[in-house]
């Protein structure tokens, strides 16, 4: 906690029945601010949703349940002994960052990093 | 090394022939390629014609002018007369536009050197039709009719096509945005005693199919720069010698530039000599300093390109952020650290899809 309070003081701690973070990104100085809410609980991996502006539904690289897919589970991108501060926060900033370019880019790039697909899927609008 | 990506990928499509110039240069073409196949008054040979020059070759910058196609003729036994051939073709085209109903579009005939030339007063825009033999089959050496010469001279320019895709192909697709490119620099640095396009083409052609200019992992700044490099330091010579350099036609081996005048050179090696300075040095700057690489670039190509838009800044920085950047406290995302708030670099990282 000590950790995200110095990185990114705009995020706050919402304890209760669903435990979750709540703060805003702004990934470029000419960009919408967006909300945020990171769930992190024991056991199972960080996950993160855009709460606003409402992201555009063909958007790439997120799963089923709307949250975004910000790494590679199967190469152990992310383990429990990292900070949250140091890794989802500021790959979710970079997601929206590429969405932003990915949604003005006449031929739909997706210019983040990305990892290889097992199946096909519809990544562009 | 400064590599803007992203404002060479918009240049490249802002060069581009525009489509509605793509139609005119699709549509007319294919009414004559018509109208002389069924022609009873000049006979045509299997496969009747085909498109060639720049437009074919898809190395066309702007407005399409002009497109070039090859009429193959039917002979038996003697070839010929070139004149002859010539007149015969010009006369059975001065009934194109009653034939095709073209109304309004009026039609204007050159007889050229070696082809005929239908302009089309209303769309800005012509033809040169080159009546052409075909000795050993149309994958082989053609030949054209030479009205000057008095002959028939040989000519390959559907081998050339096949040659230029092959190496484009083999450069990664590269050889053909940068053709485009350095045509459109000649058209923006020479204003007059231009170099041909065709020329242009053979030395791109050449430098890089001899491995002068190699084009694996390379940006287009950097492969247009290299390729200006190529040519100052094989033609540089000929600014002490006197004289004019060489172009061998890629396929045939000929010298395309045979009437290259010494000053037209000349003009062409000082312009060449400048955007090379323009260019190293806006290769040598790095990414704070974006603002003086676009403005050196813009002395390369013009003002009107490698303009700054908010869009195309944002994807260029998106470009460069592929391998890593920092994020600041309120969720900005930059290549360099911030400066004003505290930052993190996130480790390496993949984006991943639906795991369903």
């Amino acid at each position: 906690m000590a950790r995200m309070r110095q990185l990114f003081p705009w995020f706050v701690y919402k304890a209760g029945k669903n435990p979750a973070w709540y703060g805003t990104l702004r990934p470029d100085p000419g960009s919408f601010e967006y909300r945020l809410k990171l769930e992190y609980r024991p056991g199972q991996p960080p996950k993160v949703w855009v709460l606003s502006p409402v992201v555009h539904p063909g958007a790439p690289h997120r799963y089923q349940d709307r949250s975004l897919c910000l790494y590679y589970p199967r190469y152990g991108e992310w383990h429990p002994g990292m900070f949250l501060a140091e890794t989802i926060v500021p790959w979710a900033a970079e997601w929206l960052f590429f969405y932003e370019v990915w949604l003005e880019d006449p031929e739909g790039r997706w210019f983040g990093p990305e990892a290889p697909h097992d199946k096909k899927k519809e990544r562009y609008r | 090394m400064l590599a803007l990506s992203e404002y060479f990928n918009e240049f490249l499509s802002n060069i581009e022939p525009p489509e509605h110039r793509m139609a005119v240069a699709k549509e007319i073409p294919d009414d004559v390629r018509r109208y002389l196949k069924d022609s009873e008054t000049f006979e045509t040979a299997e496969p009747h014609s085909r498109l060639t020059g720049s437009y074919k070759r898809h190395t066309a910058v702007h407005n399409i002018k002009d497109v070039d196609f090859l009429v193959f003729v039917s002979y038996e036994g003697e070839k010929p007369e070139p004149a002859a051939l010539l007149k015969s073709l010009r006369a059975t085209l001065d009934d194109l536009p009653e034939a095709l109903g073209y109304g309004g579009r009026a039609q204007t005939l050159y007889g050229q050197r070696r082809s005929v030339r239908v302009e089309f007063d209303y769309e800005d825009f012509h033809l040169d039709v080159v009546p052409a033999l075909i000795p050993n089959g149309i994958d082989e050496v053609l030949l054209v009719p030479d009205r000057e010469w008095g002959k028939w001279v040989d000519s390959h320019p559907l081998g050339y096509g096949k040659a230029l895709s092959e190496l484009n192909i083999a450069s990664g697709k590269k050889v053909v945005p940068l053709v485009k490119i350095f045509k459109h620099w000649r058209t923006f640095q020479m204003q007059r005693n231009r170099p041909k396009s065709y020329w242009l083409e053979c030395l791109v052609f050449r430098h890089v199919d001899r491995g002068w200019v190699t084009t694996d992992g390379k940006s287009y700044a950097e492969l247009f720069t290299d390729v200006l490099r190529s040519i100052r330091e094989r033609f540089q010579d000929k600014i002490s010698e006197g004289g004019v350099p060489k172009i061998p036609d890629p396929v045939l081996g000929h010298n395309v530039a045979f009437n290259w005048e010494r000053t037209a050179f000349e003009s062409f090696m000082r312009r060449l000599e400048e955007s090379i300075g323009w260019a190293e040095r806006a290769l040598e700057k790095n990414r704070e300093q974006l603002d003086e690489a676009i403005e050196l670039w813009q002395k390369v190509f013009g003002e009107e390109y490698f303009t700054d838009s908010p869009t195309l800044r944002k994807r260029q920085k998106a470009a460069w952020l592929s391998s890593g950047g920092w994020i600041s406290s309120s969720g900005i995302v930059s290549v360099g650290k911030p400066k004003q708030e505290k930052g993190v670099k996130p480790p390496k990282h993949r984006f991943y899809g639906d795991e369903g």
